[in-house]
């Protein structure tokens, strides 16, 4: 085997990946959220969404509506929250820029979000804080980036065996 | 040198195929030619410039945090996906359109005559390898060579057959 082929073999390899990571990055360009997809990890919006759903996001909405299905993340807290809208204020800043506060509670949960926030923060910045609102959601199929999440063993499994069939195949 | 000194599947045609594309060039150095390597070094040059511009927004998002207000992230990934999808389009149209079914690119080391050879399989259930071999732009032939007459029942190939086969290829030109 000479040195181009096996060049050739690597770069499928990083192609494949490279690729994967360019798409992500583009469909975050494109719905203008930095975590375009995110799969449910609790059952708090049961039963709208269950453990392992996927959900596609829509960030560019210039205010979200009482009623809708967010995703968020709290400061220093970094796994996002999915919950619906429950109330929302529109307030303007001495800048005369309108900013959109929300109040989110989980369906299945008996009490709204404010102990979830922020420390001292009693609402959300539709701004800063909103990752995208849920526009459409495949069920269940998330479950794996659970599995390979909690189970470490999952992960590395799943890791060698992509490596091995892009070495391996020359097709 | 794979292929020539390990025995190939020969109920696979795709193992076949392979095997007498990594023999095209030593068939081809005994006539005398000298591979050049330019199409694919092309398409390894613009395939890991693509490479490095995804691993450079790669560590963009880990030093910014992935953070979209940050309008120097933001632009750069702009640039960077952009940038990457155009070499991926420019990769697909190289391979499309200048390499095709190029397996092989050399040059005569007597009067500096440039080959290519085109070969391709017709489909996984068809043990033929089809051959054009093309002389500085001009056809010059045409060979739809049988896996059989250059494979042994082992699996093994002989080079000695495949260099016969493109001896004759190559001197109907002269006539």
């Amino acid at each position: 085997m000479n040195i181009r082929q096996q060049l050739v073999q690597l770069l499928n390899l990083a192609m494949v990946l490279s690729t994967a990571f360019m798409f992500w990055k583009g469909l975050g360009l494109v719905t203008n959220s930095n975590s375009p997809i995110v799969v449910v990890l609790s059952g708090s919006m049961e039963p709208a969404f269950q453990r392992g759903d996927i959900l596609f996001l829509w960030n560019r909405d210039k205010y979200v509506d009482i009623g809708d299905v967010v995703v968020y993340e709290v400061k220093g807290k970094p796994i996002p929250i999915v919950h619906r809208v429950l109330r929302e204020h529109k307030v303007t800043n001495k800048d005369r820029k309108v900013r959109q506060l929300l109040l989110t509670k989980g369906d299945n949960n008996p009490t709204d979000d404010l102990s979830l926030y922020a420390h001292k923060s009693n609402y959300l910045d539709r701004d800063e804080d909103v990752l995208g609102t849920v526009k459409a959601y495949l069920p269940k199929v998330g479950y794996v980036t659970i599995l390979i999440t909690e189970n470490k063993y999952a992960k590395l499994g799943l890791l060698g065996l992509m490596a091995l069939s892009t070495l391996l195949t020359r097709e | 040198m794979s292929g020539i000194t390990k025995p190939v599947n020969l109920y696979s045609v795709a193992e076949l195929r392979n095997a007498t594309d990594d023999a095209l060039p030593l068939a081809l150095s005994k006539l005398g030619y000298e591979q050049s390597f330019s199409l694919i070094d092309t398409k390894l040059a613009i395939g890991y410039v693509a490479t490095i511009l995804a691993g450079s927004l790669y560590y963009l998002e880990k030093k910014y945090n992935n953070d979209f207000s940050n309008l120097t992230y933001y632009y750069s990934m702009v640039a960077l996906v952009v940038g990457y999808f155009a070499l991926n389009g420019l990769l697909w149209l190289h391979g499309k359109y200048r390499e095709k079914d190029i397996k092989y690119v050399g040059i005569n080391k007597n009067n500096q005559k440039k080959i290519s050879i085109e070969a391709r399989v017709e489909n996984n259930t068809t043990p033929i390898y089809k051959v054009t071999v093309i002389e500085n732009n001009r056809l010059l032939g045409k060979q739809d060579i049988p896996f059989t007459g250059i494979f042994d029942e082992d699996g093994f190939i002989h080079i000695d057959q495949l260099v016969e086969i493109f001896t004759r290829l190559l001197q109907e030109k002269e006539k």
